[in-house]
């Protein structure tokens, strides 16, 4: 049995989760570590995410054969369910909030204008798992030593956003970078099998976490003008690099990139967020403009399903958790997900808990029956 | 699944035409819709079966894939809308409708400049292959014309590469570099210093409709792209034709660029099959909406489940994509959901049906794909 829900019936995650959220133990960082190291093979394969649950832990990782066997579950951290709670309730309130904190500089209004209220309400949960994505791979590689592979992303947005804002100075003071000039950026990045413009056309989908955007700026000037949260992030991060914009080194930064953006920024930001919702919305915002996607499957693999998979069911269903092993099995990650689940929880994003195995099998065949 | 594309690339072409050419009397429909009849008594176009058609073949989840195209394809629309703005200016025609090599080239070189791992010395990028199959794709459709300066058509060039293209049934263009380097759309306009390749003159008539005034806004000209006219056109009128088709049509060529030049068949595969198949359940049912449970079925047994969610999602910021409805079922218990599907996307599927071609996907296994599934290493691309 690999699925805890009927395969024909994987809507019922919401009662399931509402059933079962009551009876559920959190999993603690030590025992993180040791299920992400006892964790073997693809998500598919692992035996700790079968349908039939998986044995209980102790703090050495020793098995305890004779307690029950637990299902684990996975839900993203309580401020997004407060986040969507505020939208449904007093969502003119927040987009005030919202356009309180970005009509500070006039500038910016050029870049965001036509972005809607449901834009900046919005979280883009693909770009934002592609980030999460490339962070925990880089974590994973540097910092907890997972796996092997540590992922160019990070080190490529770095480097692209160093050599955009110091061709000119235009893009600092946040008038944008002349076409003739970013031609050039793109002609020598294109060259290198990158493709910059293909970040310009994210404007189209969602502004407030496009990374670029073609405008006239306030000099009348055809630009192509980056994001004013992007560049608030990218000041962020070299604050907290303790660095000074200009001076960085971007195969230093990339060393420990994931761990600063999921323990320092993300983890801070979280928790501020639960009495700050629009400063937190922006600020995801601001970290999906500051990431270049470059389409790289093992970010795709680590972050971007698993995240957006929670995300929109929360912000669509009001599913508050998924279960481990149904996750596992429509992710099909050849990466441990032990240890991404651990990197997660460690920053925050996620909390990790389980639940009764005969319980939660209980619950839903109960479910089942009553359809 | 070769051939599914393929499919709809020729649906495209004859959608294209017989919206946009009065049967009778073989003229070009006038711009401004249904609502509008020129001084022929022909109406203007109506986008019914080109809409159903592009919420069917909308975009990729991941545009990295589709980027050369669309944007080659985007380079060519804006030089002509720029034209057409200077003819409804100016009252007169006046520069050039298309791009000419120094165009394409601002894109990245289509021509390589010095040696490298991936080119020798003056072998057609990458790059060039993408401008090739996009013009001649158009060009053999007479969706696409080719000029030898400012006026003059290159009807003798236009009809040796459509030639060429028919005779070897387009093999010249996927497995023959010397068509690239001298016979086909690149080599003429490099070769050609006033050359340019434009599109023909149905897009003007779909520009209209795309950007300039609806038909029934009073004191303007219906299709005008007139900045005065443009602004009596009170805010939130819906437009003639508010799809950028032109998007879902670079990817089905790109689609199949990838197919026929790079082999890679997983391409575009699943977006069609899953499409078709909540379409064919609905159908089955005789109505538009199938149950959530039946929609996450359907992705699961395509090896894409994670992707479900997402297209749920994106379907509402989205208009290019087929609009899915989600709608709890109030007072079920435990609590349900039905998924209502796009009418345009239930149409398209009804196309299929008309012509005969009824099949679901290639890779459907009807039991699920449970354990002994494996998913590609790439995205798919749903």
């Amino acid at each position: 049995m690999t699925r805890i829900l009927h395969k024909d019936y994987p809507s019922l995650d919401y009662e399931l989760w509402n059933n079962v959220r009551a009876m559920r133990s959190n999993v603690d960082k030590q025992m993180g570590i040791q299920l992400a190291s006892k964790d073997r093979g693809g998500s598919r394969a692992s035996e700790l995410w079968k349908g039939g649950g998986r044995f209980q832990i102790d703090n050495n990782g020793a098995e305890e054969k004779s307690l029950p066997m637990v299902v684990d579950f996975l839900s993203l951290h309580s401020v997004f369910e407060d986040i969507n709670e505020r939208i449904r309730i007093d969502s003119d309130t927040l987009y005030a909030e919202i356009q309180a904190l970005v009509s500070k500089d006039p500038k910016w209004a050029i870049f965001f204008e036509g972005a809607t209220k449901r834009d900046w309400l919005t979280i883009n949960w693909p770009a934002f798992g592609r980030v999460i994505g490339a962070a925990v791979s880089n974590q994973a590689k540097s910092t907890v030593k997972h796996w092997t592979f540590k992922g160019t992303d990070a080190l490529d947005s770095l480097r692209f956003w160093n050599e955009f804002c110091n061709s000119d100075d235009s893009v600092a003071t946040g008038d944008g970078l002349s076409l003739s000039l970013w031609n050039d950026i793109v002609e020598f990045y294109t060259d290198r099998n990158y493709d910059p413009e293909t970040e310009v056309a994210r404007s189209l989908d969602h502004l407030p976490s496009a990374p670029f955007r073609r405008c006239v700026n306030t000099k009348h000037v055809d630009v192509v003008m980056p994001n004013p949260l992007a560049l608030d992030f990218r000041k962020k991060l070299h604050a907290t690099f303790g660095l000074v914009v200009g001076d960085e080194n971007p195969e230093e930064i990339q060393k420990s990139h994931g761990k600063v953006v999921m323990e320092k920024l993300l983890k801070k930001q979280i928790v501020r967020g639960k009495s700050n919702h629009a400063g937190f919305l922006l600020f995801i915002h601001s970290l999906c403009a500051h990431h270049l996607m470059r389409g790289n499957v093992a970010q795709q693999k680590i972050g971007l399903h698993l995240v957006s998979m929670l995300g929109i069911r929360l912000d669509q269903r009001g599913v508050g958790g998924m279960n481990v092993p149904d996750l596992a099995n429509a992710l099909d990650s050849s990466f441990q997900l032990g240890a991404v689940l651990r990197i997660l929880r460690d920053s925050k994003l996620v909390e990790w808990s389980f639940v009764d195995h005969a319980s939660v099998l209980s619950e839903a065949k109960l479910l089942k029956s009553k359809l | 699944m070769a051939s599914d594309i393929l499919d709809e690339v020729n649906d495209f072409v004859q959608i294209w035409w017989s919206s946009f050419i009065e049967e009778g009397s073989g003229r070009l429909r006038p711009a401004g819709g249904t609502g509008v009849t020129d001084a022929h008594g022909i109406t203007g176009v109506d986008y019914d079966a080109l809409t159903a058609w592009a919420k069917g073949n909308s975009v990729s989840t991941d545009q990295h894939t589709i980027h050369d195209f669309v944007e080659y394809f985007e380079m060519l629309f804006n030089r002509m809308k720029e034209f057409v703005v200077r003819k409804d200016v100016d009252g007169k025609a006046t520069g050039i409708a298309g791009l000419n090599y120094r165009d394409f080239t601002r894109k990245g070189q289509l021509v390589a400049g010095r040696g490298s791992r991936k080119y020798t010395v003056g072998s057609p990028t990458d790059k060039a292959e993408k401008v090739e199959v996009l013009a001649c794709r158009l060009l053999g459709t007479n969706l696409l014309e080719l000029y030898s300066d400012e006026k003059t058509r290159d009807l003798n060039r236009e009809s040796a590469i459509v030639k060429e293209l028919q005779t070897t049934n387009w093999e010249c263009l996927h497995n023959d570099e010397t068509f690239i380097r001298g016979r086909g759309i690149v080599n003429f306009l490099s070769t050609n210093s006033k050359g340019h390749v434009r599109l023909s003159e149905s897009w003007e008539v779909f520009i209209r409709d795309h950007f300039g005034v609806p038909n029934g806004v009073a004191g303007a000209i219906p299709g005008s792209l007139q900045p005065e006219n443009l602004l009596k056109v009170p805010a939130n009128t819906p437009k003639t034709m508010p799809y950028p088709i032109h998007y879902a049509l670079a990817e089905a060529f790109a689609k199949l660029w990838k197919l026929e030049m790079r082999g890679l068949n997983q391409w575009g595969k699943n977006q069609l099959s899953v499409r078709n198949e909540l379409c064919d359940i609905a159908h089955s049912k005789g109505t538009d909406t199938i149950s959530l449970n039946e929609y996450y079925t359907v992705y699961r047994t395509h090896g894409v489940l994670h992707m479900a969610d997402s297209e749920l999602a994106r379907s509402l910021v989205d208009v290019t994509r087929p609009n899915y409805i989600l709608k709890e079922i109030h007072g079920s218990s435990p609590k349900q959901w039905t998924v209502e599907l796009d009418p345009g996307l239930i149409r398209w599927r009804a196309y299929h049906r008309l012509r005969g071609r009824t099949r679901t996907g290639d890779d459907v296994n009807g039991e699920g794909e449970d354990e002994n599934s494996t998913a590609s290493e790439e995205e798919p691309d749903v």
